[in-house]
């Protein structure tokens, strides 16, 4: 963890360095006035200026080491969220909200009670993408993509 | 006086229709039970809603925006009082007394006060709130882009200081919240600003992704690291109204509350979580007894309700009448206006006064259904904390992507709301504060244009801002105050503890 600060420190000063060199390539100021890159210029230093606050600090004092993950399982647990989420998004186009969400909220489900019966899963992931589903496109009128289903 | 209270009748005119009375029934439902399930904060509830309010008259949205931060203050205190677990952060100090009078039998009379402290405060924050923001409006009408400006850097400046954490930190937010909000195509020169040759991005980073993403993505993937499971409840209630002993010890704290709340909502980066926290301090020091807090006082529970709720009141002046949001639940209503197509600031209540008054007015009638549904239905908020997260968390998830889709119907938001809410999940992790990224990405624009306009403006370059007296005053106190904040990191520093 100690060295996860220390790393992430050097990263906003590089990223906040980059940014300024970034926003300087914009012009700092034009025949208008300011030009498009001095603002971001000033967020550039902001970040910069922060990340070589938090570095000096960490590397002064150091940071109490401590383990990442908060639980057991927990890296899994939010691997497997994020790669359904991704997974999700990457099915809306195709199958529509309703349908990607009937298949991808069972395994969400199943991810946070390991335990669970499957069918339950299937029902909570049913249950929940038709009430989505009726909240948005029904009662709201959202035009979401639509699947092979017609919904 | 009078006109103050003939525009405002106006206002009651234009919000007691059955729609929009509806959306703020629906706000204060949502809100109150959003406020008792823990895990979900006020602020995932608004940004999970706000594209659902896309399509709703500017009233109404901002009226049951409003309606669910009050009501997730309200419904905050049930979970902390009865299960010593926090619904939302400015009911934390609620637990130490509100719980400790559970255990003794006593919960029915701290939900009762709670509630109505609540009430009270509230509705004494709004009465001042009418009278005191056209008052503002009229100040602020006179101001020109340099002290816009200076207004906004000392927002930011406030934001710092009120940061818990580093104040680093706090810097890298702002400026990573100005950053992404550049992103796209600069409106004065045409010019395609950190783009990387995608279309997605010429429109810039849309606001609901990012608030879906950080704060309600983020909360549920910091909850299911945690893995907490549902809240079994067995409290037995009964007889909610507080006695006259109850009333006699509650009703100074309520006073006090509400005036400490009222002013820290009104300083930007202040809210009810500070003005809760203030309030049990100040309870604290001004009883005669002070041992016994923490084993059951009510004033414990009555001073900071009041405080929070009071609080939530102030924070809407700056908002509407100077658009500049002190907070990041501000921010996301300020968001809300400008989606609606309404610009909050000074000339709000005189180009819009039906809505700068319908607002103000669905307050008042907000914390009326909120007292309503708070007393009377307590049993069943408690039955909600039964809900599993294994089956809540999923469902907000698809929520989520709905709603982020439902803005623009842009596929590409669901991936900046996914990266944003792995962002905000790690930021968290190392002690980020993300309601100053917010912050900083709503009010960038609007910095960029003041300072532009201010510039342009100026024959001498930066130094109009120091000609100015108001801008210089303004920008001399954000001086002081990142001093203030300087020095403050460095005695935590000798003292061993994060700047």
């Amino acid at each position: 963890m100690s060295a996860l600060h220390i790393g992430v420190g050097l990263f906003w000063v590089l990223f906040g360095l980059a940014l300024a060199q970034q926003s300087v390539a914009l012009g700092l100021s034009g025949p208008g006035g300011p030009g498009s890159g001095l603002f971001p210029l000033l967020a550039a230093i902001l970040i910069t200026t922060g990340g070589l606050g938090v570095l000096a600090g960490d590397l002064r004092r150091g940071v109490a080491a401590g383990p990442f993950w908060a639980a057991p399982g927990a890296g899994l647990r939010i691997g497997l969220l994020i790669l359904v989420m991704a997974a999700m998004i990457l099915a809306v186009p195709y199958l529509g909200f309703a349908l990607s969400g009937a298949l991808g909220l069972p395994l969400l489900f199943r991810t946070l009670s390991p335990r669970a019966s499957w069918w339950l899963a299937l029902l909570v992931g049913l249950v929940a993408a038709t009430v989505v589903h009726l909240l948005f496109a029904v009662a709201l009128g959202t035009p979401l993509p639509r699947g092979p289903l017609g919904f | 006086m009078d006109a103050t209270l003939v525009a405002l009748s106006g206002g009651f005119a234009a919000i007691l229709t059955p729609g929009t009375l509806y959306y703020i029934f629906i706000g204060s439902l949502i809100g109150t039970l959003i406020g008792v399930l823990p895990g979900i904060g006020p602020l995932a509830a608004l940004s999970l809603l706000l594209p659902a309010t896309v399509a709703l008259p500017p009233v109404a949205a901002i009226a049951m925006l409003s309606a669910i931060f009050y009501g997730s203050m309200y419904g905050g205190s049930i979970t902390s009082i009865l299960v010593n677990i926090p619904g939302e952060a400015a009911s934390v100090v609620t637990c130490l007394d509100g719980h400790a009078m559970a255990r003794q039998g006593r919960a029915g009379p701290a939900l009762g006060m709670a509630a109505l402290g609540s009430f009270i405060a509230g509705t004494l924050g709004i009465v001042v709130l009418t009278f005191f923001s056209p008052a503002l409006s009229v100040f602020a009408i006179r101001l020109g882009p340099p002290e816009y400006c200076a207004l906004m850097v000392l927002g930011l400046a406030c934001t710092i200081l009120m940061i818990e954490g580093s104040a680093f930190k706090g810097m890298i937010m702002i400026g990573l919240g100005a950053g992404f909000a550049t992103q796209g195509m600069d409106v004065v020169s045409g010019e395609f600003r950190f783009t990387f040759n995608s279309i997605d991005l010429t429109a810039g980073i849309e606001l609901i992704a990012v608030v879906i993403g950080l704060f309600g993505v983020s909360e549920i993937l910091t909850n299911v690291e945690k893995s907490e499971g549902g809240i079994a409840v067995k409290t037995k209630l009964r007889n909610l109204w507080p006695s006259a002993k109850d009333w006699a010890a509650s009703w100074a704290p309520i006073l006090r509350g509400s005036g400490l709340g009222f002013a820290v909502g009104l300083v930007p980066g202040g809210g009810p979580v500070t003005a809760s926290f203030l309030s049990y301090a100040l309870e604290r020091r001004v009883a005669r007894d002070p041992s016994g807090f923490g084993q059951g006082r009510i004033e414990g529970v009555a001073g900071p309700e009041a405080a929070n709720n009071a609080a939530v009141s102030s924070g809407m002046i700056p908002l509407l009448s100077l658009g500049i949001p002190g907070n990041a639940v501000t921010a996301l209503l300020m968001g809300a206006l400008i989606i609606n197509g309404v610009q909050p600031g000074p000339m709000l209540i005189v180009e819009n006064p039906q809505i700068f008054w319908g607002v103000v007015a669905s307050l008042y009638v907000g914390n009326v259904f909120l007292l309503i549904l708070n007393l009377p239905l307590v049993g069943l908020w408690v039955q909600l904390l039964r809900v599993p997260y294994s089956v809540l968390f999923p469902t907000i998830v698809l929520l989520a992507m709905v709603g982020t889709y439902s803005a623009n119907r842009n596929i590409f938001d669901l991936w900046v709301m996914l990266g944003f809410g792995v962002l905000g999940w790690f930021l968290r992790k190392l002690d980020y504060e993300l309601a100053p990224l917010v912050l900083a990405f709503v009010l960038a624009p609007l910095l960029e244009q003041s300072l532009r306009q201010s510039m342009v403006m100026s024959a001498d370059g930066a130094w109009i801002f120091l000609a100015r007296p108001v801008a210089a005053t303004l920008l001399g106190l954000s001086a002081i105050l990142l001093i203030f904040v300087a020095l403050k990191g460095r005695s935590a520093n000798n003292k061993g503890a994060t700047p």
